[in-house]
């Protein structure tokens, strides 16, 4: 079969036309930088089926961070067929070089003008027959958002890869020693290609109200906290781990779904022991089900709804912009912001995001700081829902939980060895998002998250049944108690922590249960939610870290993250003044 | 005429051309070149806090100290 790759600047609109090719959705964002990872998908163009590859955003062969580098390692490997270098049309003059990289390396490439809306909006005309006629390599317009230029770009995929069925040879070389003025030349050989038919009017698009807002030190900061308080508080606490779980876990699964399915199981499971794997008290039903879809799901997804609006109405940059200075303190820089914040809603997710840094000093540190510091949205709206009752609790949890995080990334920051980070990042235009694509977006998560979160789901019911029934999980409790009991809590809470291993929302969710019960104290569910939130990252979470930043630092993050949160926890108890229980 | 002033000097809300790259780093060379900051290209200043901000043709770019200490610009 043939190849196709799609190469072109991070937020051109690649991901969107591999969904136009392939009709399958990569989560396409304003944001540079959330395509960390190579799909591939195939397409039927025409009659012909081809393999296509979308990359991660490249700005040029020589590359700094490692989703670049995956993009040229794939150039390499696959030496595809054809190349489509896609660019922003008003942005041309900055994008042609690398169609000449491209060129010259030996690769047979199709150069893509897209967002010809937007640049046709602000005045940019490009005579694109007389620029096909000095590259030598066919060029197209398009604007893939609105669907425009897509059948023109299949016409020209079958005409160019039937046409040149031998593969020409590459000429690509490691070109790292490429002085200054080789780089300068290109550029100033891109100049001359596009001198006389391209012309942009000077009419720059003037900042608007908003941007300058976004941009402004103060306006930056209260900008920051109204949409943390809508966003986190309003839309993902109030009403996803509010009215949303209350509806679902509530009324749906708790009043209707499950009495019947319990009802309906007794009649046809006849023994007890076999009947509690369903029904019992870590039942996959009552347990696993009622978790899963009734409580995280809600949660889980108006966090990725919220967060997908923020990420295409191109703020994200900008609020990574305004952290920058902060950032720096945690030997992070602005870009830390995108895996952090996306932690608030997976930490798994966020592990893998933590690519887009440039060092891998820097991706320890984030690492380190999702895992201690920073709750996944359904701990997160769990813990908002649970001590919203106490503003006092809610203030406290929030100050400890906060203060760690910055004083754990400032010590990092001053003790692992490595250069400091430096921040550059481009300003996407502020735009109002497309609703459409923000629901595709927020199903293409969810629908990640429930490829992670069934199977575990499945596996931690049944492995918390087979502790029950062999009598360990009351040992376990058991050996735990002393434990808990240095940080005032009572050993009740032993099976809150242990799902809170396998699970941190499931944790979050085994809290709730029992201060619905009745059985913690204000104080002690306080201390609870604070540890647990600084608690060992869940058992996905551990796996992603384990991949991505291997075994032995693994170990060394998770072993100071449970040394941290029991010593704060104990801490705690002393300043509360409650008793060792 | 006046002379090359760093971007660190220069006042917000001024633009002007730029004339020099000071780096022979070629990753920090291409990371400028490919967001347009390349020597001859105008720009324009639009913030220097809390980091600076470039209008480069039709792209805004952020940049820290680091980098705007490396570009030289003719007023």
């Amino acid at each position: 079969m043939q190849t196709i790759a799609l190469i072109g600047n991070p937020n051109v609109g690649k991901s969107v036309l591999f969904y136009h090719l392939t009709g399958s959705y990569v989560t396409v964002s304003n944001y540079p930088g959330t395509t960390v990872e190579v799909s591939s998908g195939k397409a039927n163009v025409n009659g012909q089926m081809y393999l296509i590859y979308d990359t991660p955003g490249m700005y040029s062969f020589s590359s700094i961070t490692e989703e670049e580098a995956v993009a040229r390692r794939l150039l390499i490997q696959i030496h595809p067929d054809l190349v489509v270098h896609v660019t922003d049309a008003k942005n041309l003059p900055r994008m042609l070089p690398l169609t000449l990289e491209l060129i010259s390396a030996g690769f047979q490439v199709v150069l893509v003008l897209n967002m010809m809306d937007e640049a046709e909006k602000v005045g940019v005309q490009i005579q694109k027959t007389e620029l096909s006629r000095r590259l030598g390599i066919p060029v197209l317009e398009a604007a893939f958002a609105q669907g425009r230029g897509v059948i023109g770009l299949k016409k020209e995929i079958v005409r160019h890869t039937s046409s040149t069925a031998q593969k020409r040879q590459h000429r690509w070389r490691e070109q790292l020693l490429e002085d200054k003025n080789v780089t300068l030349e290109r550029h100033r050989k891109a100049e001359r290609i596009l001198s006389g038919i391209f012309s942009a009017p000077d009419n720059y698009t003037k900042t608007g109200w908003l941007d300058a807002l976004t941009l402004h030190p103060l306006g930056g900061f209260v900008l920051m906290l109204f949409v943390l308080y809508v966003g986190l508080y309003l839309i993902v606490g109030r009403f996803g781990a509010g009215t949303l779980v209350d509806l679902l876990e509530g009324t749906l699964l708790g009043e209707i779904v499950i009495p019947a399915v319990s009802e309906w199981l007794q009649v046809i499971v006849p023994a007890k022991s076999v009947l509690d794997i369903f029904t019992g008290e870590f039942g996959l039903l009552t347990m696993g089900f009622r978790y899963a879809f009734g409580i995280i799901l809600p949660i889980v997804g108006t966090y990725f709804f919220v967060f997908a609006f923020l990420e295409d109405s191109g703020y994200l940059p900008r609020l990574a912009f305004w952290a920058d200075i902060a950032m720096k303190r945690l030997g992070l820089n602005g870009r830390a912001v995108i895996p952090l914040t996306l932690g608030l809603g997976c930490g798994t997710m966020a592990v893998l995001v933590t690519r887009t840094l440039e060092s891998e000093r820097e991706r320890v540190i984030a690492t380190f700081l999702l895992a201690l510091a920073v709750p996944c949205s359904a701990q997160l709206g769990l813990m908002l829902a649970l001590l919203s009752s106490e503003p006092v609790y809610l203030f406290v949890w929030a100050a400890v939980v906060g203060g760690i995080f910055f004083v754990a990334g400032f010590l990092l920051h001053h003790i692992l060895p490595g250069r400091h980070a430096c921040f550059f990042m481009e300003l996407p235009p502020l735009r109002l998002p497309k609703l459409n694509a923000i629901c595709k977006k927020t199903l293409a998560r969810m629908r990640w998250y429930f490829f992670e979160v069934i199977p575990v789901f499945i596996v931690v019911s049944i492995i918390l049944w087979l502790l029950k029934q062999t009598g360990l999980l009351q040992s376990i409790t058991f050996q735990l108690a002393p434990l808990l009991g240095w940080m005032g809590l009572p050993p009740a809470m032993s099976t809150v922590f242990l799902y809170g291993f396998f699970r941190r929302d499931y944790g979050a969710a085994g809290l709730w249960d029992l201060y619905q019960a009745g059985a913690v104290s204000g104080g002690q569910l306080m201390i609870s939610s604070i540890v647990l939130t600084l608690f060992l990252p869940c058992l996905a979470q551990l796996v992603m870290m384990v991949r991505e930043r291997g075994l032995l630092i693994s170990s060394m993050i998770v072993g100071s993250v449970s040394v941290i949160a029991y010593l704060v926890g104990i801490t705690l108890r002393i300043f509360t003044g409650l008793p060792v229980y | 005429m006046h002379k090359p002033l760093c971007l660190l000097d220069m006042p917000a809300g001024h633009s002007g051309k730029i004339v020099e790259l000071a780096t022979e780093n070629r990753a920090i060379l291409t990371k400028l070149m490919s967001l347009g900051i390349v020597p001859g290209i105008s720009v324009g200043l639009l913030r220097r806090y809390p980091g600076f901000i470039l209008q480069v043709g039709y792209t805004l770019v952020a940049l820290d100290h680091s980098f705007a200490e490396l570009i030289y610009i003719l007023l």
